[in-house]
């Protein structure tokens, strides 16, 4: 069962969608202007939209636009159902962020399969192009590593990916990719991660890859279950198709984060570190940034991760012992090099421990944020809503949303 | 029940249609009564015909809304043709003739300002063109399978299930010999 938002200035089409759609067995949001529609997605979170073309004030493109200006509503899978059925209206619709088309008169049976084939495939089943920016791409530190000018200058847009990949050298090019790891399990680093993700939409589409120990944790806090995981992308070379890698993303409507979950059972296999960069240089052309959940331990895949990212988030909790014997892991990351991409964050998921300075001594270095503890995230992550969504203006919330703007 | 909601349509006893005049294209709802478009169009007793929830857009960009109202009235003698979607909701399916005719359809193509037309025609077998244009009683032509482009601009295409083609802008007609 789905809950479809309807957006529709006539209200006996309304009450008849109404009708075709619980019969179908899914749920019905009924909006009968573009402004309420648009308010209807941002509060309900709808798994789906309908949108009427024409409808006054606002139209269905500058409806479906709206929503695909707001983070919030940028990934609700939209369907635009019209009495204008020409070309250009396609087109238009198309133009506006619809991903999929009907004219009226439609009969029920071909709309129920449209909404059956949408909401499996989700808003983006492969990742889009942003708008080109004629920015390069973020390039990272290269020590010891000449990029040829013709590459280090090449505009996002039009970059070739295989040209840009460069075997074996993992640290040629820093990808858009925010790694967050912590140095031992339980200090809140799929939080900090779901979190920021969601934050860093803000500032353009964001996906999280959760790489972390299987079965992942990403799926379970934002409530998915995963249909497709980076299991798929195993078994497909070091290079699969952008489809395929597209398809391995699952849409979390509520969240509005492309998600490419862990395995839902335990398994050795993890992506090799070429095909991990490949990866994530697709995902580049689609999303702004990718955040990568990474285990609480440096493995060959998270050394990989780390090296290629162009920011290292490391969570660290305020377990006074936790933090004096982390240091043997904090040797390890500092042998990679990565002091200019380090960022380390002091979450605290319980109330009292030690102080800031304390953290820091303990720690041996500077802890650049301390993201406080908020009784409501064990809610919020019980009901499937981060706390950057469910409760924005809290101070954890304020924290991730400033070190989204600074990464 | 749902099963008694076989489609999506528009309003009860209402058609949308695309109504295109030299410079604009105008979408709107009009009342027919269920009764097909061609019937409130080649009604004599008005030169009016009334349009609900209109949009109007340029026809240089035709899928621009550049204007909502909510009723309107369009003069029928500047209407250059109405686009519908389906051929059933422009003239009636159920026209029957004396099976001694034998009606076929012809492709055809014609001018109106600003646009070429192609489609198909029905017609008798042994038509005279000159005749046909000359004593076809009603004032839009029904055109099937039509597909409309912009002289000016042929990447703007129209394309419908029938067209209702004012007679009166018609420049060029031309009847192909094979029949469909």
């Amino acid at each position: 069962m789905a809950r479809i938002l309807v957006i529709d200035d006539d209200r006996s089409l309304l009450r008849m969608m109404k009708l075709m759609l619980e019969k179908a067995g899914h749920e019905s949001i009924l909006a009968s202007s573009g402004r309420e529609g648009i308010q209807s997605a941002i509060d309900e979170q709808p798994d789906l939209a309908i949108v009427d073309v024409m409808m006054p004030e606002l139209s269905g493109y500058d409806v479906c636009r709206q929503l695909r200006e707001n983070p919030n509503t940028a990934n609700i899978p939209l369907l635009i159902l019209t009495a204008r059925s020409q070309p250009m209206d396609r087109q238009m619709a198309i133009d506006a962020g619809a991903d999929d088309f009907l004219s009226k008169p439609i009969t029920r049976e071909d709309l129920m399969r449209h909404l059956s084939q949408l909401l499996a495939s989700g808003a983006t089943t492969v990742p889009r192009p942003l708008e080109p920016e004629g920015e390069p791409f973020p390039i990272g530190p290269m020590e010891g590593v000449e990029i040829p000018e013709s590459q280090a200058s090449v505009p996002a847009q039009d970059a070739p990916i295989t040209d840009i990949f460069v075997e074996d050298t993992d640290r040629a090019i820093a990808l858009p990719v925010i790694a967050v790891m912590s140095l031992r399990g339980g200090s809140g680093a799929t939080t900090v991660a779901i979190n920021l993700a969601l934050g860093a939409m803000q500032h353009g589409r964001s996906c999280i890859v959760d790489l972390a120990d299987v079965p992942g944790h990403v799926a379970v806090q934002l409530q998915l279950t995963p249909t497709t995981t980076w299991l798929n992308l195993v078994d497909a070379g070091p290079q699969p198709a952008p489809k395929q890698i597209g398809a391995s993303l699952m849409m979390h409507a509520s969240a509005g984060v492309a998600v490419m979950a862990a395995p839902t059972t335990y398994t050795t296999e993890r992506p090799s570190p070429q095909t991990l960069r490949y990866v994530f240089q697709v995902l580049s052309e689609g999303f702004k940034r990718t955040v990568v959940d990474l285990p609480a331990k440096i493995d060959p895949t998270s050394e990989a991760v780390l090296r290629m990212a162009s920011h290292v988030v490391l969570v660290v909790g305020d377990d006074l012992t936790v933090l004096q014997t982390s240091s043997e892991s904090f040797r390890a990351i500092e042998a990679l090099n990565l002091t200019a991409q380090l960022h380390v964050v002091l979450n605290r998921t319980r109330p009292g421990g030690v102080s800031f300075e304390e953290a820091q001594l303990a720690l041996g270095r500077e802890i650049e944020m301390e993201l406080p503890y908020e009784p409501d995230q064990t809610a919020a992550t019980a009901q499937g809503r981060p706390l950057v969504m469910s409760s924005p203006a809290s101070m954890f919330s304020q924290n991730i949303l400033h070190l989204a703007r600074m990464l | 029940m749902t099963d008694e909601i076989p489609e999506v349509s528009f309003r009860q006893g209402f058609v949308l249609a695309d109504f295109l005049a030299h410079n604009y294209r105008i979408s709107g709802e009009v009342n027919v009564r269920s009764r097909p478009l061609a019937d409130t169009l080649n009604d004599v007793t008005t030169d009016y015909i009334e349009i609900e929830n209109v949009y109007v857009s340029p026809i240089q960009n035709p899928a621009d809304l550049k204007a909502h109202y909510q009723i309107g009235s369009l003069r029928k003698d500047n209407i250059s043709k109405v686009i519908l979607t389906r051929e059933e909701h422009g003239m009636s399916k159920t026209t029957t003739y004396g099976s001694y005719i034998g009606y076929t359809l012809r492709p055809v193509f014609l001018t109106v300002p600003g646009f070429e037309v192609r489609g198909l025609l029905e017609v008798a077998p042994k038509i005279n063109i000159r005749a046909f244009m000359a004593t076809y009683a009603e004032r839009f032509i029904p055109i099937t399978e039509a597909t409309a482009t912009v002289t000016l601009n042929p990447n703007v295409r129209f394309q419908g299930g029938i067209f209702l083609v004012n007679k009166q802008h018609v420049g060029v007609f031309c009847l192909s010999e094979e029949e469909e």
